[in-house]
């Protein structure tokens, strides 16, 4: 079932009381002032069930276990051990009979590393597996980066579970969803509905677009 | 009273009069401002009510849902090659809707639609920024710089900030070979959507298999990508999609543009139908540029012998074709988005600017489409010719381009 949204007129009034929802400063773009940043605010009063209060530093454990590729697989095959895969950090050889087996490597230890705000390091975060990954994505790291009495979560993208976390977004008052479960019943091809940021609309809603796999 | 209004009212003052057939423009006015006749026009197009692809437009194209949504044509600019490897700009002064106020006549339209096809952010993919990153990075994913222009990408101002979207001409516009420019329609077999996608996301999904030229576009649990369209030759198509799912006409064009803006946002606002409108006047017309298959000689002879039965004079396309007829890779016409259990019998006008042939791509040149030794990949016509033959029928089809 879908969140029923605050009034725009009520998100106005509570951005006003809130004052300074608006991070980031202004600037001079030719004629005319702008500001830098989204302004958010969860009017809602719930907490988002995923959301991101602080960065963490990444760790650098990962599993040992596999790769075990069945015999005449049929999907590419890059690499059959984990010594194969050298070229980076913690090396290991993953995959699955539908996307083959390749190398990953942690990719990232903290979010400096991916480059300036808002790319995040999302640790573990790796596709079907466990390495730490770079979300170029997004338009914040942390809930602070929303606003007081904001909410920064992590968002599928238009492929779904498939892909998993595709960035971090911040919540807004004009959101139709929060969590997942605000999203079931939606009808859906495969896979079940889920609450993402649409990168269109601006403003988390259900979704369920999905891809194979 | 505009233009427009002045159009909609004689539209449906003939609409009125028995067998008095609407002109174009009329049909395009009704489309704007009738639900009805747009509704009527979406139900007439769709070949198997029953498969994915149709069923949800069936369910939801009604004022009270799709119909409802919010109009998207937001302030916007062109991706340009001093963006690269800079910060997400800021709306600027500049930055202006699309201009819908145009005068209701066929060189407005088509002008407008042009506009529209290289500026109209089509669909919003924060993933575009990896193609921005440096620049080297539009080549990295098979975008075309052209001038200072990038890809045909347009920076949107969105509600939640700016982000980079596809214009048409992303994926249907190819650089020139002959000097600067672009041709506008052709499609890019060099764009990499899957490896942006992976690359986004750090991923090494199947997306990433897709390869230059294909995407996936269908929500069915199946690997089935599919080439780019040459949206030059669509006048002539019979049928639009690989499947044939839509049966083709200016309208159903029309309803399909619009419908995939919506699909693209994933439900969340509609183009404007002027401009969807405008956008299929302006395609219609891309045909008029194409050269025909020359009415007489050895090529031509040859031609009709050995492709005339399908690809049918002068738009050289025709009726779907069975899948196990034309025995390609049956895995887009099976599918149960868009699947009808046969395969659009695809125009050859231009065939020979297109880097993918047949429903997956499976073929990459027309040579090797005819080469008597290919055994995979299906459509066996041709492969049987003698060498003059050959030579013939490849001469006549190089020049359709």
């Amino acid at each position: 079932m879908r969140l029923t949204l605050t009034t725009v007129y009520a998100a106005m009034v509570a951005l006003a009381l809130l004052g300074g929802c608006v991070e980031g400063g202004q600037r001079a773009d030719g004629d005319a002032v702008v500001t830098d940043t989204v302004v958010t605010d969860t009017t809602t009063g719930r907490v988002p069930l995923k959301h991101r209060a602080a960065a963490a530093m990444c760790d650098d454990e990962r599993s040992t276990a596999g790769p075990d590729i069945p015999g005449g697989a049929g999907a590419p095959v890059d690499c059959t051990s984990h010594a194969d895969c050298q070229s980076g950090d913690n090396g290991r050889c993953v995959g699955n009979s539908h996307d083959g087996w390749y190398c990953t490597y942690d990719l990232c230890f903290a979010d400096e590393d991916c480059g300036p705000s808002p790319k995040v390091c999302e640790c573990g975060g790796g596709f079907r597996s466990d390495h730490n990954v770079c979300l170029h994505e997004g338009n914040c790291r942390v809930d602070a980066d929303c606003g007081a009495s904001g909410y920064c979560s992590p968002s599928l993208g238009s492929c779904g579970d498939y892909t998993g976390t595709v960035g971090y977004y911040c919540h807004t008052a004009a959101d139709e969803c929060v969590d997942d479960a605000d999203c079931a019943g939606e009808p859906s091809t495969f896979g079940s509905p889920y609450c993402a940021y649409n990168p269109t609309a601006g403003k988390w809603a259900c979704s369920n677009q999905q891809c194979a796999g | 009273m505009s233009s427009r209004a002045a159009w909609v009212g004689l539209a449906l003052l003939a609409a009125c009069t028995a067998d008095a057939p609407l002109s174009d423009l009329e049909r395009g006015a009704a489309y704007v401002s009738d639900p009805a006749y747009r509704r009527a026009a979406l139900e007439r197009s769709l070949v198997a009510p029953d498969n994915g692809y149709s069923a949800l437009r069936l369910e939801r194209y009604t004022e009270a849902s799709w119909g409802a949504l919010p109009v998207w044509n937001p302030r916007a600019r062109p991706v340009l090659v001093s963006d690269l490897g800079g910060p997400v700009p800021n709306p600027g002064v500049d930055w202006e809707p699309l201009d819908l106020d145009v005068p209701w006549e066929e060189a407005a339209l088509s002008a407008l639609g042009a506009r529209a096809f290289s500026a109209y952010p089509a669909q919003v993919e924060p993933a575009l920024l990896m193609a921005l990153t440096d620049a080297d990075a539009p080549a990295r994913f098979g975008l075309w710089v052209d001038g200072d222009r990038v890809g045909g990408l347009v920076w949107a101002e969105t509600p939640g900030g700016v982000q980079p979207a596809f214009s048409c001409a992303s994926c249907h516009a190819i650089p020139r070979d002959d000097g600067p420019g672009l041709v506008l329609g052709a499609p890019n077999h060099a764009i990499d959507f899957g490896a942006l996608l992976d690359a986004s996301h750090s991923a090494h999904t199947s997306a990433g298999r897709w390869g230059p030229g294909r995407v996936d576009v269908t929500p069915d649990d199946v690997d089935n990508p599919t080439v780019i369209a040459d949206l030059r030759a669509v006048r002539f198509q019979r049928d639009l999609n690989r499947a044939a799912t839509i049966s083709n006409d200016l309208m159903a064009l029309t309803v399909r543009l619009e419908t995939a803006v919506i699909t693209n946002s994933r439900e969340a606002v509609r183009p404007p139908r002027e401009l969807a409108f405008a956008l299929a006047w302006y395609l219609w017309g891309l045909g008029d540029a194409l050269p025909a298959l020359p009415a007489d000689g050895a090529g031509a002879a040859v031609f009709a012998r050995e492709c005339g039965r399908c690809h049918l004079p002068p738009g050289l396309a025709g009726p779907p074709v069975a899948l196990a007829a034309v025995a390609t890779d049956p895995t887009v016409g099976e599918s149960p988005w868009r699947g009808t259990g046969a395969y659009q019998t695809t125009s050859l006008r231009g065939v020979a600017r297109r880097g993918r042939l047949l429903a997956g791509g499976a073929i990459d040149s027309l040579e090797r489409l005819l080469d008597p030794d290919r055994v995979d990949g299906g459509h066996r016509y041709g492969q049987t010719l003698d060498d003059a033959d050959r030579a013939s029928l490849l001469a006549v089809m190089r020049d359709l381009r």
